[in-house]
């Protein structure tokens, strides 16, 4: 057999790498066999065709980093930390319980210790840690896509550049009709619920955060403002700038406790899993550790509360509706049959399956625009299986998907739309008659 | 090994820069399979995209004189696709699936398409891919060439090589040519038996034609869950010796439900029985709902406390995902794993359990025991950790007594993930010198040069050719071997019978009808049924590759023989194969020769696979002019396919006793309701008369009545046979 020698230098001592998070978070490493049942379900894997980019051949490098084998910063090391998605889809085909998502938050909170993220990555993070860059970041991206600017660009720029007006673009909404949402009659009284309506959210999809405090109210919540609320943090982490969202995290804690709602509601599957990981992001600090702890625990994804409550069944418009899964909410949260519960309580609507719906989109918070070329590959074959449904409408819980795969249907100029499935609840309970939901 | 910079350059015009991979931190990711215990750091790693790349990169190879080492997944567990500062070839993105014939049941694949995908993809035609290793969510179609992989399903339909049509290879010296299944007597040495399992030494498979298998119309899966591993053990020998031919029969000791139960793979397997079983019967809705009663009885007779029979997809798919994905669920209990793989025979289960469990205990090791029950196929793992030295020094000598516990017991050292670096050691142990020399002339004919995965399979000291004619020193730690049980020869011709496992051992010159009449007492056969009569000998018939009516429902030859001995033309016995229903220790001499005539040498024994004598059996004749062509097709091809259909011209109708028109003729078998239920089929095709069963053995002596057509071989195909029959005829060199 070969002898490796170790890595002659890394700027990361070999005691400094000793207390690394990776270091802390090293016995997940074990728990792999090296089976390779990871493989199949690694959207980057399928892409690029190299082991460095599956979650078998990172876990490997994270050990040789460890063992002093490869320098943390070693460039073949960093484009295959950097390739990975984070969608967590390996964690679901995995039958070693190897805890993916920790071991790679903690490889890169120990890879920012000694090298920073490309110029663009720290714009964004720094734009959405800080509350008026952001506003003012989103209100400029309202303006060009009311324009109809960052449509035109969408269609005519080649297609790197066209990336980002592309996802921008594909949040536009058509005006609705609005009703004034009371509890349906059917509706037995729930909770009091504050909605985290988030950066992107409230920024881009400011319809859909309307729908869901509609469709809450109808299904029999009370839906409670939670002022000073913050971005997730979910970004930050998944970036390696743990800190950022650690201070994210307290203010938002904070802010939900002053609410006084019972339950946290969340319609972007990344930030409800970012929220329900609060405990394990704050279990350091031994003064919020708990609170942390507590308010995850009250954390529901949109879809869970409405599957719970029922819904409300209310007849929409005919249409031919397919369901792509968001990663964060199939593979981290592990919701899988909430959202079909949802969307089959939309009269009229025909649910149609989606090949490889629990494959990532290439979203993955950031990354497609910082790795726009990777997401594209990952894209590709998601577009493929869009269209061969024939559906109308591609329902699926985050904005980043909801852009990612809306940017992309834009592009390809397909007939089929990305939509919330909120949205499609929403709407169908637009067109009832405000006495059928009263009844 | 030094490369030179021109190969280096090559690669990169073949495959493109992305594609070759030669920095070292790039390349640790492909140091090991899926038995992380081995690593070896490749020198470089090139990944063709297409067929044409595959060529031209071999073809590079072979003008570096340059060795390399194919890879599919990663996903083996022999230590086998390690490339040791050499070149490793990976062709996992070679993942077309380029044709599905749904009429002809065979599909032409790429050999990086992982099993199960292809399984998806011909679902719509009601058809899959039977062989199916537990590792089929991520193993290739390529890799399990390579292995000649078995999986749970394979007790029934067979494995690997059973299920592939034809294979087109680029040989190491960058030669293409296809090579076929013989589908007629005397086709001469089975290039693509000895291909099939030959570990990547052979060459690299470009494009695969697979046969694919129909849906079965009924399932059931049972669960019987029992207080001692003794009892689900002597379960599963009853279950196959009362004749029932299950699809699969899985067990899973206390150990390996503890680890399943815990992970997210829960299955709902009862966490305080000492084994369960996982029993799988198909087929039609009747046969199976009869099968599986009488497998609750058996179950239960052998002291079951419960048996859960799954009745709908989902119940039936949670009890499997907890068995299919074991091994993982075994990365909990410690950082490592050792995963072992031999046969014993079925009917020594029990003890050879025992046994194991024993050195465990006096290792101090857990061992964790998941396999297949029905072949006999062990999986003994265990879990430990690698980073303590005595443990592991104790996992290493626990594992040298179980192969040799297994070799004692009449068994083989691997059933279905190959010898690769893992079972080198124990080459030495099962097979004589002279059957190991012959192996590596087998493999000098695909590969002179020894560059396609070398050091692996045979160990070097045995290839006499190099190393002079002497056996050099044993690799590894030397394993007291128990003294083997003598056999119980007779005069008759009968070697060794084991009518509980379903094997017989038996002199070349048996006759046909011998080997029926000494069979037949314990209501089994061995379903050689060639054309001809039964004063042909077992011999003859292997030599030649003799098929008959049977050929497709039952199997050829090829398909039905375990081992035999071989006298070549220099003098040397060959002892190839073994006695066990799954063997792939080695290269696979045992298929060469079936079909190569006296080429090779003379056949003076054989090992045979035997199955239960249908419990029913009925012959039937339709006239041909009255037939509905329709309904036969139907009844041919669906879930109540005969054991033989075959069309007669009209003075074969009269010679055996029928109107002298000609007659389309049905053998219809099975158990009690199976037949019943075919029945309203027969009559579907025509006014149907039926026959003494026996009317068959009468009618093999007129046929064949439409002889298949014998695929063309190319020239790269041709010569191949011609050196392998001048590698068992010529005396060998000896190099000092």
């Amino acid at each position: 057999m070969t002898t490796v020698p170790p890595a002659s230098s890394t700027p990361l001592g070999s005691s400094a790498l000793a207390s690394s998070p990776l270091a802390h978070a090293a016995a997940g490493l074990d728990a792999c066999v090296h089976c390779g049942f990871c493989l199949p379900a690694c959207p980057t894997y399928l892409a690029l065709e190299d082991e460095n980019a599956s979650p078998r051949g990172r876990l490997v490098l994270m050990r040789a980093v460890l063992d002093g084998r490869v320098a943390l910063d070693d460039p073949d090391v960093s484009t295959a930390l950097d390739s990975c998605l984070g969608c967590r889809g390996c964690e679901t085909a995995c039958p070693s319980g190897v805890p993916y998502g920790a071991l790679l938050e903690a490889t890169r909170t120990t890879e920012r210790s000694i090298t920073t993220l490309p110029w663009i990555g720290r714009v964004i993070l720094a734009v959405f840690a800080s509350p008026w860059l952001l506003r003012l970041v989103l209100s400029g991206a309202r303006v060009l896509r009311a324009t109809g600017l960052a449509r035109l660009a969408a269609r005519w720029l080649p297609s790197r550049l066209a990336t980002p007006f592309a996802l921008l673009a594909s949040t536009a909404r058509p005006p609705q009709r609005s009703y004034a949402a009371v509890r349906a009659a059917g509706a037995s009284p729930r909770e009091p619920v504050a909605l985290l309506t988030g950066c992107v959210m409230e920024g881009l999809f400011a319809p859909v955060n309307r729908a869901t405090e509609r469709t809450l109210t109808v299904n029999g919540y009370t839906v409670r403002p939670a002022t000073g609320q913050r971005c997730c943090g979910a970004l930050h982490v998944h970036a390696g700038d743990r800190a950022a969202a650690q201070r994210l995290a307290r203010e938002n804690i904070a802010a939900f406790e002053a609410s006084g709602a019972e339950i946290i509601a969340v319609n972007s599957a990344g930030c409800g899993a970012m929220l329900k990981e609060y405990g394990h992001l704050l279990h350091d600090d031994p003064l919020w550790q708990a609170r942390a702890e507590a308010l995850a625990a009250r954390v529901r994804d949109i879809s869970e509360l409405l599957a719970a409550a029922g819904p409300i069944p209310a007849t929409g418009p005919s249409l031919r509706v397919t369901y792509d899964a968001p990663c964060h909410l199939q593979h981290a949260q592990r919701i899988v049959a909430a959202p079909a519960t949802l969307l089959q309580s939309v009269g009229a609507a025909t649910l149609v399956p989606l090949a490889g719906s629990d494959q990532c989109c290439g979203s993955a918070g950031i990354y497609n625009l910082l790795q726009p070329d990777v997401a594209e590959r990952v894209l590709a074959p998601k577009l493929a299986a869009i269209a061969a449904t024939d559906a109308d409408v591609l329902a699926t819980g985050n904005p980043g998907c909801l852009m990612q795969i809306g940017g992309g249907l834009l592009r390809a100029d397909a007939r089929t739309v990305a939509r919330h499935p909120v949205e499609l609840l929403d709407a169908a309970y637009a067109r009832s008659d405000d006495t059928d939901l009263r009844q | 090994v030094h490369l030179p910079a021109s190969l280096l350059s090559e690669l990169r015009a073949i495959v493109g820069d992305r594609h070759v991979i030669t920095r070292a931190p790039a390349l640790l990711a492909y140091e090991s399979d899926a038995l992380p215990g081995y690593r070896a750091r490749p020198a470089l790693g090139v990944f063709p995209g297409t067929q044409a790349e595959v060529i031209a990169v071999v073809q590079a190879l072979h003008r570096h004189a340059t060795p390399f080492v194919a890879r599919g997944a990663g996903t083996g567990l022999s230590g086998g696709a390690l490339a040791d500062d050499i070149v490793l070839l990976g062709v996992h993105r070679l993942k077309r699936i380029i044709a599905i014939d749904p009429l002809a049941r065979t599909a032409r694949v790429e050999p990086g398409v992982v099993n199960v995908t292809l399984t998806a993809a011909v679902a719509p035609h009601g058809l899959h891919y039977a062989p199916d290793p537990s590792s089929q969510a991520a193993c290739t179609i390529g890799g399990n060439v390579a292995e000649n992989a078995g999986g749970p399903h394979c007790l029934k339909y067979g494995v690997t090589l059973n299920h592939i049509a034809a294979a087109t290879i680029v040989l190491p010296d960058g030669r293409v040519t296809t090579l076929h299944a013989p589908t007629t007597p005397d086709a001469g040495p089975d290039l693509l038996g000895a291909f099939i399992g030959s570990e990547g030494c052979f060459g690299v498979a470009l494009e695969l034609t697979v046969r694919l298998t129909p849906d079965p119309a009924a399932v059931r899966t049972l669960l019987a869950d029992f207080l001692s591993l003794d009892d689900a053990a002597n379960a599963t020998t009853a279950i196959v010796a009362a004749g029932i031919l299950p699809a699969a029969c899985e067990m899973m000791d206390r150990a390996t439900i503890a680890a399943v139960e815990a992970s997210q793979y829960a299955a709902g397997y009862p966490t305080d029985a000492s084994a369960v079983l996982l029993v799988e019967v198909d087929g039609t809705d009747a046969a199976v709902a009869e099968d599986a009663d009488r497998i609750e009885t058996i179950c239960r007779t052998h002291g079951a406390r419960a048996v859960l029979v799954a009745h709908d997809a989902a119940a039936r798919a949670r009890l499997w995902q907890g068995r299919k994905k074991a091994f993982g669920a075994m990365g909990r209990i410690a950082p490592h794993l050792v995963v072992q793989d031999a046969v014993v025979p079925r009917s020594v289960l029990a003890p050879v359990l025992a046994a194991i469990s024993a050195i465990g205990a006096r290792h101090g090791l857990t061992i964790c025991n998941v396999f297949h029950a029905g072949d006999g196929n062990l999986h003994p793992n265990i879990p430990y950790d690698a980073n303590d030295p005595v443990m592991s020094a104790q996992v290493h000598a626990a594992m040298q007594e179980v192969m040799a516990t297994c070799i004692a017991a009449g068994g083989t050292i691997s059933g279905e993930h190959g010898v690769g670096l893992d079972k080198l050691a124990y080459m030495d142990h099962l097979f004589t010198p002279d059957t190991l020399d012959a192996m590596c002339r087998l493999r000098s004919v695909f590969d002179p040069d020894r560059r396609a995965n070398p050091g692996k399979v045979v160990p070097v000291h045995s290839c006499r050719e190099w190393l002079g004619t002497a056996p050099g020193p044993r690799t590894g730690a030397p394993i007291a071997l128990p003294p083997a049980p003598a056999p119980s020869a007779s005069a008759d011709g009968i070697i060794e019978y084991r009518p509980a496992d379903l094997t017989i051992t038996v002199s070349a010159a048996l006759t046909l009808a011998e080997l029926d009449a000494c069979t037949r007492p314990h209501q089994q056969w061995a379903p050689l049924l060639p054309w001809g009569d039964d004063t042909l000998t077992v011999g003859e018939v292997l030599a030649r590759g003799l098929t008959g009516p049977t050929r497709t429902s039952l199997g050829a030859p090829r398909d039905l023989t375990l081992g035999l001995t071989l006298r070549d033309h220099r003098g040397a016995t060959i002892s190839a194969g073994g006695r066990v229903v799954k063997n792939v220790a080695g290269f696979d001499l045992t298929r060469l020769v079936i079909g190569a005539g006296t080429a090779l040498g003379r056949i003076t024994q054989a090992s045979l696979r035997l199955r239960a004598r249908p419990q029913c059996s009925e012959a039937w004749a339709i006239p041909s002019d009255a037939l509905d062509h329709a309904a036969w097709d139907s009844l041919c091809r669906g879930p109540y396919a005969p054991l033989a259909a075959e069309a007669i011209p009209s003075d074969v109708a009269a010679a055996i006793g029928l109107h002298a028109i000609a007659h389309h003729l049905l053998w219809i078998a099975g158990n009690a309701a199976q037949v019943a239920a075919t029945r309203p089929w027969v009559a579907a095709c025509g006014p149907a008369v039926a026959l003494d069963a026996d009317v068959w053995t009468a009618l093999r002596r007129h046929g064949p009545f439409a002889e298949p057509r014998a695929p063309e071989l190319d020239a790269v195909a041709r010569e191949l046979q011609a050196r392998v029959v001048a590698a068992f005829t010529a005396q060998p060199t000896v190099v000092a």
